[in-house]
């Protein structure tokens, strides 16, 4: 009766751990799903297409940019020192991207969307 | 005599007590290495691709290149010639060899040469994971062209060579 006692308290035991394990590992999955999913790395997306469109596109292009896309709602998209940088769904921080193209480039503000002019 | 009851919530509360412990460590380490960690986007093997165009359009638009208008000695001469800015994280490597040897051969090229063995470094063994973020873009390439050299015409090759380094942010 003891042992039988034993075994029960043992397994019990065992199964919560179990459970245990189930949710941290849920959780884990849950938080590696958000940091790539993250603000940072949608700036880092936006950030880094624009640079390479930047860089290869002829002089006179103009590229239009929603504001409202698949990856957030840009606030904020800037060009400073040869470098493009985009803050979105209210991030502040961005760490911006450089490019390298030999003309002239300037963002433009629209109500519902960014035009970049490449001259 | 054993107090059943008393016994099964102390083992309760010692399980409860081990679990918040358990779970307070794992919040504190996703909670730091979500500060700590953010995913890297590596651009730089499509820049080196991007440069590269740029810099043949620049310096051969119609597959001729004339070795009097280049600046054969520069080490500036991306910026100075094909007036691309921004360029602190590239090596550029031209080569241009004419196939009968009339014409000698040049290299030009500019920024720091070590982002060369810096890249050879890569294709050893021991380059593993995370240290991956670190690898310069690269790309080279061959093409036929005609140098164009006091009024002497020679096909050759143009062989490029393009190394981009990570942005430093």
């Amino acid at each position: 009766m003891k042992n039988k006692n034993a075994k029960t308290s043992l397994l019990r035991v065992i199964i919560i751990y179990l459970i245990i394990i189930g949710i941290l590992f849920i959780i884990f999955l849950f938080a590696i799903n958000n940091l790539y999913k993250s603000k940072d790395v949608k700036q880092q997306v936006i950030e880094k297409q624009l640079a390479l469109l930047i860089d290869s596109a002829l002089p006179n292009t103009e590229l239009i940019v929603n504001k409202q896309n698949r990856y957030g709602f840009i606030n904020n998209l800037t060009i400073t020192d040869e470098m493009i940088f985009s803050h979105v769904d209210g991030n502040r921080y961005s760490a911006g991207y450089p490019y390298f193209s030999e003309c002239s480039v300037s963002v433009l503000e629209e109500e519902n969307e960014y035009i970049i002019e490449i001259k | 005599m054993k107090n059943k009851r008393a016994s099964a919530t102390g083992e309760w509360m010692t399980m409860l007590y081990a679990f918040v412990i358990i779970f307070l460590i794992f919040f504190i380490i996703f909670g730091i290495s979500a500060f700590a960690y953010s995913p890297y986007i590596d651009v730089r093997d499509i820049e080196s691709i991007v440069l590269m165009k740029k810099t043949i359009n620049c310096l051969s638009p119609n597959g001729e290149l004339f070795l009097d208008n280049v600046p054969l000695d520069s080490k500036n001469f991306i910026e100075e010639y094909c007036k691309i800015k921004n360029v602190g994280r590239f090596y550029i490597e031209v080569e241009l060899e004419s196939d009968s040897g009339k014409i000698e051969k040049h290299t030009i090229y500019q920024g720091d040469s070590d982002l060369t063995w810096v890249k050879n470094t890569f294709n050893t063994k021991w380059v593993k994971d995370d240290i991956w973020t670190y690898r310069p873009g690269f790309y080279e390439d061959e093409f036929d062209i005609y140098l164009i050299k006091n009024n002497l015409r020679e096909k050759g090759s143009f062989k490029i060579k393009v190394l981009i380094n990570p942005e430093s942010n």
